[in-house]
């Protein structure tokens, strides 16, 4: 169980981007560009009303982010 | 008249304001404010007597699709009449896991989650946007002209 501020890592045993999972193929690169890749470190906020985690994170073009996560794909893919 | 045909000040906002404004009470402390994206449509839908994000005009993307608030960071109001303030950074929300419907607001609140949080202004986008599953939805960073960022004048 995350605490809010804990710093993890996006570590997909799939091997692909936030956004790459959910479609099941390969985006765009403007939409590439702009998606949570493996390797990226992100801070743990809180779990929203629905359950889903909120983290933290810098995209590539320097933005900060706020992203939710489903439960079960924030326990096995952010260490 | 409560119901929104364009961006302005929610109920919560406009008496938080007027209270500061004339002396009534001491303003909320200095915190962070977020950016949310709503489906209401343009215009008929969309009501300023909405206290919080709980009410039922408002129409909050579903945070089930990758969806969350952004930081607003909104510039200090500007020392001009109108008085300005506006988003300093490009905000982007997503990348979203499912598809969750066509924005056609943005509405100010003062929590990053929970539908519990002050409804504070709504900005009304200057085209709906419609993303898909794995994309990122974007919003321009403010310069001050209208219709470039969430912009919001007293």
């Amino acid at each position: 169980m995350a605490n809010a501020g804990d710093e993890l890592t996006y570590q997909p045993g799939h091997g692909t981007g936030y956004g790459h999972n959910a479609l099941g193929q390969e985006l765009t690169a403007e939409m590439k560009e702009l998606d949570l890749k493996p390797g990226t470190s992100v801070t743990y906020m809180q779990d929203d009303d629905s359950g889903w985690a909120l983290v933290k994170w810098v995209d590539d073009v320097g933005i900060d982010r706020i992203t939710a996560i489903e439960p079960d794909q924030f326990a096995s893919d952010f260490t | 008249m409560p119901l929104l045909s364009a961006g302005q000040l929610m109920q919560y906002a406009q008496r938080q304001a007027l209270n500061a404004v004339f002396l009534k009470t001491q303003s909320p402390a200095a915190a962070a404010t977020y950016m949310a994206l709503s489906t209401s449509a343009t215009s008929g839908v969309l009501n300023s007597t909405d206290l919080t994000m709980a009410g039922t005009s408002i129409n909050e993307y579903a945070t089930a699709s990758g969806y969350a608030r952004q930081s607003y960071g909104p510039v200090a109001a500007t020392a001009a009449s109108p008085s300005l303030i506006y988003n300093t950074s490009q905000m982007t929300w997503g990348p979203f896991t499912s598809a969750p419907g066509t924005a056609n607001w943005g509405i100010c609140t003062d929590g990053a989650s929970g539908t519990g949080t002050n409804a504070i202004a709504a900005f009304l986008l200057a085209s709906s946007r419609t993303p898909s599953i794995g994309d990122s939805l974007q919003a321009a960073a403010g310069t001050g002209s209208a219709g470039v960022g969430f912009l919001a004048q007293v």
